[in-house]
């Protein structure tokens, strides 16, 4: 007979199978921890400042022998040079930009400035050299008897790039004969002229839009009525649509400024004017503020009397909309007779929020242009806390990069302020040996900080252009990208 | 004629029978060819010394009796009459014969003959010769004489012991050939067949025949020591000397490739020795094309008739196929047989006996089913294996989870396996993975088609893992429904643990192979030494190393949870006295242990050096299902998780957790139910190692599957219960009713309904996991075909939306195919994936040149593609728009594709093919030792 006591071993022995089983489950509770597997929510943005990787510098199309450019580059180390820009050249801009991350330094940017004979038109055209991108938006170009606007597309690239453009009028949308479809080949220069596209409209938006490939677009703006120049200027390219734009660079008083407003959206849309000066944000009870533009065209109208340009008390503007627009506003300077006529356009230019280069020395013929800076500090569009002023920081720079001076201002939000470049307390050795400035905005604390725009407005014998402050630098988000878990299988 | 060689043990009763014939010859002459025996004084006693002759001792039998004839030649008109030294005739044999002979166009008469000691079983009655060169007698061996072959009849040719022929035919064709001993016979009645002469065997004469030489009681002088290669010889040139001309040549080819076949099939039985003899036989008869010709002009010129009159005395066609048919069907019904006989049918013709009313009707089909429970349930698993997979059985290539899809042929695993650089999406250096051997010999078993193979396997895992635990429960003492319901159980799995719907080939594979593993280990562990000599005992140890190889290529933490069984074994075995000795059972455990680094060293030595490799079964580590996460609950009924679990979470199995535990109550089996419950804790314990786990492989994060781990634990708790129920009806009977009684009812019958009903559902609702059938190739072919000068390029495919994460995969020739999982990561992708990144926010010439280097030609987004993806990509340089189907974006790069040369990287590798034939050489020499060997013929 088997005793109890074994019996009892015997049974705790059978036992121990089922111990060990509930033990090994008991510390098996291990949670699931692995985020890349369990498909909660879209991965952490990463975003990363992007410049351009080459850009073009265009001559004004049609300019004679006579109105040979400048073109002024600042390069990565910050040197600065000054070279000639043949008519009807296209100089590939001055070394590689890329993409960077850095702070500090401003991404490299070259300049052209034009002094154009009274054939085409006369005055002063200046134009930051841009990298390429798959859409630009133009705003106020036209063909009339008056004048006539040119489409510059280069391809910096080594492949084709084909390129469409969409025009908008007065009326709505335009159609244009040509203007789908333009092939343009690698590192060549197709030049538009608005007139054979659609001739007889007076303000005209272009949309460019690359359906393959990357094109630098321009604008080119000539005045003439008849025999009487009265100016030319490139018609900078505006930021994309959005429902609420801030434009810096208006040059002259209120009346002699049009603006002219475009809508990209398939609804027409009414239009709110406001303007920002060193005071504050309002509205002006005299002159038209408000305008409906037609869906998919343009409207335009004249500034109320309370724009101030250049000059004390000097605006930008804020324009509201229900939809996405763009705008940009053209000031006349001069006589009807043509003396000292020239145009500038100040536009809804693209947000400072890097370092950005100011050009100050752009070859001899520019050599007494005086420099004034438009800076506008924007606010939020919902009602939230205002957040803290801007401030930015101006260095002087010599032609090696070494600084000269340097300065310090504040913008509070939905104010405008003017700065004349002369003007700047740059402490610092020897401001005369200053080529060119940067502009570096501060980061700001707030999380939504105000939207800076600025301009610089150049005024040279009687000569006037505008130059959007363009840092070239954006940052994009980076979209996450990870080898397929199942290689292969076909998805979907 | 008497033909004596060592033939004094039956001469006497030949002499004997000699004497009583009825009608006796005229003239009697004994050759003798070099006895060493007294057989030579017996015949010269009994017939007169002149009349016994001698001959040398190596003459063949032809020889002899051309001594024969030349010392007496017969008269014309005359017959001769040849015996053995170990034939007795009957005494009416020659009458009879001389009977038939009389018949004008008979030449050839032969008798029946009898085997000596028995005097009852036939041993010839007539004899011709098959295709494969076969000695036909048309008889079952020991089969009696009951008067079923008495019909004197037409033959191709009869026996020398005892032949009648005709004097004048023997000149006329030259008596028996020497060169073809000992086929001489049929040689020799085929022969006279072709002249237009008549060869009849007549039952009526009986010879009684020892067969002495072919039962090798004695050793014929001529064919000293190696009978088989005469044998062999023999036939193979008996057929080609006669055959007609037409069939020569495709007779010659279909001999030779027979002989080689043959000699593979002896060393595959370990008798090389036999292989070797049937080399030679061939070789000397293949390699002697002008001794052929000779022979056969000889008997072209003695040749009178066309060969179709002939060809009717030869056997038809289809005899030894249908002879292996035959073999085929009765090993089939051999396994789905059943140990209790059916109730027998009874006959009822004419009046009733009064037995035939005892005897019970035919059985019901319900009885039938009873009697053979185990085919019944075959039946049911491929039924219920059928409904899981209705939506699966065509359309495209099955694929999905974790399962790649098949290449388009089994060579392209082998040619994987032996290279070092592999040229899937953008090449790799990783080492062949292990499995892909064994998919590619399973590929070949469906002559070379290895999506059938891969779908007979997947879809048909249900019957095919039921088959091989039935065969391993065989071995256990286990009672027939315990062991049926074991095994269905167990077949279930598959199904059960979502194995099956989320591709995962390896755990499907493995839970298949795992009970063959468990079966070669009870041999191994029940092999004794002593029995056999040395070399059962290997072939045991080498079939459980093979066994245990195959698992752990399928799945590699079979290796880690074999060492710890197996050093669990070791120990628990050394205070038993029964059993193998300590020493070696120890040296069986290492053998089994080190033949799978024989198998898969390459991968073996890679999941040492990462050990995150282990959990990485054949296929892809991450099915692509989300989260598995299983719970405690969930891994103690055996649930890993993911999509295609089973009903209500697999409580309908906790029947059997109950039943196991309760096995271990009973004391009498308590040792084997305590091994199944080792092994199920050591399987259930590296699942808990690994639930919920990730490993970083370095394809990506794969949240740890433990199916096949989960699979032991069920395999073991299945095997307790079903040894703890064997026979639990008697013993529960014998007690007085109390709570046992009803606990156990009620046990057993969760046990057996749970997993039926959780199978029935999972059946009916089929397979919507990832497991589907679709086209396997994800762009359009024309993109990775030969693209010019380049050769060819693959292609990128993106997918996703750039806010919420973009994927990205290399697509290559056919696309990601099964095998090719290794080489989805390569150390270079981190260069790639930040070149795609760059060309969709910044991108630059330098990004496209790039991916142009990793001969990428082509990208391409599949439906729905995202604007920005697309836009991003049109407005990159050097990306141009390309064809693809409608809903698609497919970009062609502008540089021209550069093809990697992985020359510099292939050098360090170039040892791969030597180590592959090595390896090959190794498992070559395993097989044989593992293949089962031959019985001696006695």
């Amino acid at each position: 007979m088997i005793g109890r006591a074994e019996s009892a071993s015997r049974f705790a022995v059978a036992l121990l199978p089922v111990a060990a089983a509930t033990a090994v489950v008991l510390v098996a509770d291990r949670p699931a921890s692995n985020p890349a597997t369990d498909g909660s929510g879209p991965p952490e943005p990463v975003t990363r400042l992007v410049g351009a990787d080459a850009s073009a510098c265009a001559a004004f199309p049609r300019a004679d022998g006579s109105a040979a450019g400048v073109v002024a580059a600042m390069d990565s180390a910050g040197n600065w040079r000054t070279d000639t820009l043949p008519p009807g050249a296209t100089e590939p801009a001055l070394g590689p930009g890329g993409s960077r991350t850095g702070s500090g330094m401003a991404a490299p940017a070259a300049f052209t400035a034009q002094r154009l004979p009274e054939g085409d038109g006369g005055g002063l055209a200046v134009r930051q050299c841009d990298g390429p991108a798959r859409q630009w938006w133009f705003v106020g170009a036209g063909s009339s008897t008056l004048r006539e606007s040119t489409l510059v597309l280069t391809n910096v690239d080594a492949s084709d790039a084909v390129v469409d453009v969409v025009l908008g009028g007065t009326g709505g949308p335009l159609d244009a004969v040509g203007a789908d479809g333009v092939r343009v080949g690698a590192g060549e220069t197709v030049r538009l002229p608005l007139g054979g596209l659609v001739a007889g409209e007076e303000e005209v938006s272009a949309a460019v839009v690359a359906s393959q490939g990357r094109v630098v677009a321009a604008v080119a703006d000539e005045w003439s009525g008849g025999l009487v120049p009265l100016g030319s200027e490139w018609i900078p390219a505006t930021a994309a649509p959005a429902t609420r734009v801030l434009l810096a660079g208006v040059a002259v008083d209120g009346p002699r400024s049009l603006l002219v407003v475009a809508n990209a959206s398939q609804v027409a849309t009414p239009v709110n004017l406001s303007v920002v000066d060193d005071r504050g944000t309002f509205v002006p009870t005299e002159g038209d503020t408000e305008l409906d533009v037609p869906a998919g065209g343009v409207a335009s109208v004249r500034l109320p009397a309370d724009v101030r340009g250049t000059g004390p008390g000097s605006s930008a503007l804020v324009v509201e909309a229900e939809q996405p627009i763009t705008a940009s506003v053209r000031s006349r300077t001069g006589t009807a007779t043509g003396t000292n006529a020239d145009i500038a356009y100040g536009v809804a230019g693209p947000e400072l929020a890097e370092p950005a280069v100011v050009p100050v020395d752009l070859g001899r013929s520019l050599a007494g242009a005086r420099l004034a800076l438009q800076l506008a500090a924007g606010l939020p569009g919902q009602a939230g806390p205002v957040p803290a002023a801007r401030r930015v920081t101006v260095t002087g720079h010599a032609a090696d990069g070494a600084v000269t001076g340097t300065d310090t201002v504040d913008i509070t939000p939905g104010t405008a302020q003017l700065v004349d470049v002369a003007e700047l307390d740059l402490t610092g050795a020897a401001p005369q040996s200053t080529r060119y400035l940067v502009l570096r905005p501060d980061v700001g604390s707030d999380r939504a900080p105000a939207p800076l725009v600025g301009t610089v407005v150049l005024r040279a014998a009687g000569s006037v252009a505008a130059l959007p402050l363009d840092a070239g630098l954006t940052r994009v988000p980076v979209p996450a990208l990870a080898p397929a878990v199942v290689p292969g299988v076909p998805l979907g | 004629m008497l033909v004596s060689h060592d033939g004094a043990r039956w001469l006497p009763k030949v002499i004997a029978a000699l004497e009583a014939l009825t009608r006796a010859p005229d003239a009697l002459v004994v050759v003798d060819t070099g006895s060493t025996d007294e057989s030579v004084d017996i015949c010269a006693a009994a017939f007169g010394a002149d009349d016994v002759l001698a001959a040398p001792g190596d003459a063949p039998f032809a020889a002899a009796v051309g001594l024969g004839l030349d010392h007496r030649p017969p008269p014309v008109d005359g017959w001769i009459w040849l015996l053995h030294d170990d034939s007795a005739p009957a005494p009416d044999a020659l009458t009879a014969l001389l009977a038939e002979a009389d018949r004008a166009d008979v030449a050839v008469v032969g008798p029946k003959a009898r085997e000596w000691p028995s005097l009852g079983r036939l041993v010839e009655v007539g004899l011709t010769i098959g295709g494969t060169g076969r000695r036909e007698t048309g008889l079952e061996p020991g089969e009696p004489d009951q008067g079923q072959h008495d019909a004197t009849r037409d033959v191709l040719a009869v026996g020398t012991a005892g032949l009648l022929v005709r004097a004048a035919v023997w000149r006329e064709l030259g008596g028996l050939d020497p060169v073809l001993t000992p086929g001489d016979d049929l040689d020799l009645g085929w022969r006279a067949a072709r002249a237009g002469h008549r060869v009849r065997v007549v039952p009526d004469a009986l010879v009684f025949h020892a067969e002495a030489a072919a039962h090798g009681l004695r050793t014929r002088g001529s064919m000293r020591g190696r009978p088989r290669f005469h044998r062999r010889r023999s036939a193979l040139l008996v057929l080609l000397a006669n055959c007609r001309g037409a069939a020569f040549v495709p007779q010659w080819w279909r001999l030779l490739a027979g002989s080689l076949l043959r000699a593979v099939g002896l060393v595959l039985l370990k008798a090389p020795r036999d292989a070797w003899d049937e080399l030679h036989a061939a070789a000397s008869v293949h390699g002697r094309p002008l001794r052929l010709w000779r022979l056969r002009r000889a008997r072209r010129r003695t040749a009178r008739v066309p060969p179709g009159r002939v060809s009717h005395l030869l056997p038809p066609v289809s005899r030894p196929y249908r002879a292996g048919a035959a073999t085929l069907a009765d090993a089939v019904s051999g396994l789905v047989g059943s140990r209790q006989p059916l109730p027998s049918r009874s006959y009822e013709s004419g009046p009733v006996a009064a037995e035939a009313e005892s005897l019970p009707p035919e059985p019901t089909p319900l009885e039938q089913v009873a009697a053979r429970p185990w085919a019944a349930t075959m039946v049911v698993l491929v039924g219920l294996a059928l409904i899981t997979a209705r939506g699966l059985l065509s359309g495209g290539e099955l694929q999905g989870g974790a399962l790649l899809p098949v290449p388009d042929g089994p060579g392209t695993w082998w040619a994987d396996y032996a290279a070092t650089w592999h040229e899937a999406g953008i090449g790799s250096l990783q080492s062949a993975p292990a499995y892909s051997p064994v998919l590619a010999l399973a590929g070949l078993l469906t002559l070379g088609d290895p999506g059938w193979a891969v779908s007979l396997l997947m879809l048909g895992s249900m019957p095919l893992t039921g088959a091989s635990a039935h065969l391993f429960l065989r071995r256990l003492p286990l009672g027939t429904a315990a062991r049926v319901w074991a095994a269905a159980a167990y077949a279930t799995t598959p199904l059960l643990t979502g194995a099956l719907a989320q591709g995962r080939l390896g755990t499907i594979l493995a839970t298949a192979w795992l009970p063959l593993v468990a079966a070669s280990a009870v041999d191994l562990a029940r092999a004794r030494p002593e029995a056999n000599g040395g070399l059962a005992v290997w072939m045991r140890r080498s079939r459980a190393g093979l066994a245990l190889a195959v698992l752990v290529t399928l799945v590699p933490v079979a290796y880690p949870l074999a060492l710890v069984v197996t050093a669990w074994l070791l120990v628990a075995s050394l205070p038993a006295r029964s059993g193998p000795p300590p020493l070696s059972a120890a040296m069986s455990a290492m053998a089994v242990l080190a033949t799978p680094w024989l198998l898969a060293p390459w991968s073996l030595a890679d999941r040492f050096r990462d050990p995150a490799g282990w959990w990485w079964e054949a296929g892809l580590a991450d099915a692509g299902v989300g989260a598995l996460a299983p719970g405690r609950l969930d891994l103690a009924l055996g649930q890993p998780g993911g999509p295609g679990a089973a009903a209500l979470g697999g409580w309908l199995g906790a029947g059997i957790v109950v039943g196991a535990v309760l096995a271990l109550a009973r004391s009498d089996t308590r040792g084997p139910v305590l091994s199944a419950w080792v092994v199920a804790v050591v399987g259930l314990g590296f699942a808990a190692l690994g639930a919920g786990r990730t490993v970083s492989l370095p394809a990506a994060p794969a949240e740890v599957w433990t199916g096949w781990c989960l699979v032991v634990w069920w395999a073991g708790l299945l095997v307790a219960a079903a040894v703890g129920a064997s026979g639990v009806r008697q013993r529960l009977a014998g007690r007085s009713f109390g709570i046992t009684q009803p606990v156990a009812t009620l046990v057993v019958v969760a046990a057996v309904v749970g997993p039926a009903v959780a199978a029935c559902v999972a059946a009916i609702d089929g397979i919507d996991g990832p497991l589907n059938r679709g086209v396997a190739l994800p762009v359009p072919s024309y993109m990775l075909r030969d693209s010019g000068a380049a050769g060819q390029v693959s292609a990128v495919l993106l997918d996703g939306r750039p806010t919420d994460g973009l994927t990205f995969t290399v697509v290559r020739d056919d696309g990601w195919r099964l095998g090719e999982e290794p080489y989805a990561p390569a150390a270079r992708s981190a260069t790639l994936s930040g070149a795609l990144r760059d060309l969709l926010v910044a991108p630059q010439p330098a990004n496209v040149a790039t991916l142009a280097g990793f001969g990428v030609g082509y990208v391409y987004v599949p439906a729905p593609v995202d604007l920005e993806l697309a836009a991003a990509l049109d407005a990159a340089p050097g990306l141009v728009r390309a064809g693809a189907p409608t809903a698609d974006r497919a970009w062609t790069l502008d540089v021209p594709v550069v093809e990697f040369d992985p020359s510099d990287a292939i050098e360090a590798g170039s040892t791969r093919r030597w180590w592959v034939g090595a390896q090959a050489a190794g498992l070559v020499a395993l097989v044989l030792l593992a293949a089962p060997t031959r019985s001696r013929r006695p």
